[in-house]
């Protein structure tokens, strides 16, 4: 396995574009990661693509051929990957590999999506009894931020979490969105406006849940060699990991109307099973991430996940959300970009726009909501089909 | 009206038995492992089993509130529910079998409610069809 550097990003900033296609918006992200990582599209050697869920692709999950058709027609392999949400991440691993297994020495991971207003909608026909996607929705009626609260409901009950703590979290994601360019909201709210806005799953409020954007993000990814002709101060891919989740977890995770509960396989498998792979390959321990980006869906995600990852102790987040050590100036700064709560979810792109923001934090470009002095960076995205996705980087 | 229509007509057929005075949720087994599944499978998904084998079988009527959460906004097609909307209980409910199990509740409340509690498997109206007939899913109630 070579080592892998990031050359470049570029990112389309999040929000509606109504006027503007996916692939317009992909394209405007493109040309900025290949300016920042100062290659020509003709050295790409190889694309893995997040395939879009809602629109572009060419109707098909072509993304990457979309893509290369507009800009660059240069003969080159791609894998358009599947992963729901956690399909940026698979698109990076793809593009890491490519690099580290010597396949091209330059390759690019992207995503890019628009998506429907309101509720993720129901797509599917089929109406069979093993169809969980059907039945949840016409058997009980329960939306994904159902699925947050019942964790945030029982978290409550096991840790004395508060509804102050929960809205903590979003008072802060966007306090530093609010200095983040790219992020849709960006309005600095109080702790009353959070805990005001209309309920939507108890005990989440509309200001505790992620809305849906339209968005796109793209990672450059090269050889050491390649990063050192550009730069002195390389940012290097210490770890990546796309993988699925385990047999027995205790978590009804969306769609499911159930969990086979068993004790031996953690909560959250498929983003825990993925922290851990990048820990082992990066030879890096949980408490030597300097901070995270994660899919904080809703405030819980922000609070439970960073212990279900071995950063801190089952419920000590409600402590550092009380004293603030989760803020960028914070001893474990979380979501620094302001988050899914501060820029909506673009499914397919997030797991890249996490990792845009640990490249410009781990670079210093960061601006206002700059991390100080941060060397590790760690991503962690959470896709339907029991998908998870984790990158570590390091400078 | 015969007997069928006004006891409704389940939303979807073989997620739970009825009609029936004690209705139960409908799920499967697997034969190696003994792991429970809900709805019925197609096979067990447990990596060390082989044989993969699944039964259908019957689940506990009663379990405890794992946990619960308001649903507080009319959730998108194919959702049933009647106009105008009211808010519902949905809970989170361990089974004996070592499963936990997603339902709506039969309560609107969440001061009826606490984790730990016993509840009990039951079937209600959740709205009306076209033909007017009354369309019935499976729900939680708690027991005092």
């Amino acid at each position: 396995m070579r080592e892998v550097c990031v050359l470049g990003v570029g990112m389309h900033p999040w929000g509606k574009f109504d006027d503007k296609s996916v692939k317009q918006m992909v394209l405007e992200a493109g040309n900025r990661a290949i300016e920042d990582a100062s290659v020509k599209w003709r050295d790409i050697g190889f694309i893995g693509a997040a395939s879009p869920l809602f629109e572009g692709g060419m109707d098909y999950g072509l993304a990457a051929n979309e893509l290369l058709l507009a800009v660059s027609a240069s003969g080159i392999p791609v894998y358009n990957v599947s992963a729901g949400c956690a399909a940026g991440g698979a698109a990076f691993d793809a593009a890491y590999r490519a690099v580290a297994d010597g396949m091209c020495d330059i390759a690019l991971a992207m995503g890019g999506e628009k998506m429907p207003k309101g509720f993720i909608p129901y797509r599917g026909t089929a109406q069979d009894i093993t169809n969980v996607e059907y039945l949840r929705w016409v058997a009980i009626g329960i939306p994904n931020p159902g699925y947050w609260a019942f964790e945030a409901r029982r978290r409550m009950e096991d840790f004395g979490t508060t509804d102050t703590h929960f809205a903590k979290v979003s008072v802060k994601a966007h306090k530093t969105g609010a200095q983040n360019p790219y992020a849709r909201y960006r309005k600095v709210l109080t702790l009353e406006e959070v805990l005001n806005s209309n309920m939507v799953d108890d005990p989440l409020h509309l200001y505790e849940i992620c809305a849906v954007s339209d968005g796109a993000a793209i990672v450059v990814l090269g050889t050491a060699e390649e990063a050192r002709k550009r730069t002195t101060k390389p940012v290097f891919v210490a770890g990546s990991a796309a993988l699925t989740g385990t047999f027995g977890d205790t978590q009804v995770r969306v769609p499911d109307l159930s969990a086979t509960a068993k004790s031996t396989a953690p909560h959250f498998s498929e983003v825990v099973n993925p922290v851990r792979k990048c820990y082992e390959i990066a030879g890096i321990g949980p408490r030597e991430i300097d901070f995270v980006e994660l899919s904080d869906n809703s405030v819980w995600q922000e609070l439970a996940w960073p212990e279900y990852f071995g950063m801190l102790e089952p419920g000590e987040s409600d402590w550092m959300v009380d004293h603030d050590e989760t803020t960028v100036d914070g001893k474990l700064p979380i979501n620094p970009s302001g988050g899914f709560l501060s820029f909506g979810e673009a499914t397919t792109a997030m797991g890249l726009f996490q990792v845009c923001e640990l490249v410009w934090q781990l670079r210093g470009q960061a601006g206002t909501r700059q991390v100080k002095n941060p060397k590790v960076g760690l991503s962690v995205s959470l896709g339907l089909g029991a998908n998870g996705g984790a990158v570590i980087l390091r400078v | 009206m015969n007997a069928r229509i006004s006891k409704g007509v389940p939303v979807v057929e073989g997620l739970f038995t009825w009609p029936s005075d004690k209705p139960q949720l409908i799920g499967t087994k697997c034969l190696s492992c003994g792991s429970y599944f809900f709805p019925k499978t197609l096979s067990c998904n447990n990596p060390d089993c082989e044989e993969k084998k699944v039964e259908e079988v019957l689940l506990s009527r009663r379990g405890k509130l794992y946990s619960y959460t308001m649903q507080h906004y009319p959730p998108p097609p194919p959702s049933k529910f009647s106009e105008p909307f009211v808010p519902y209980g949905i809970g989170l409910v361990e089974l004996p079998e070592g499963i936990r199990v997603i339902g709506r509740l039969t309560t609107t409340h969440t001061s009826e409610l606490r984790i730990g509690m016993d509840v009990e498997l039951t079937v209600e109206k959740i709205c009306e069809d076209d033909q007017g007939n009354e369309l019935v899913t499976y729900k939680f109630k708690p027991l005092k």
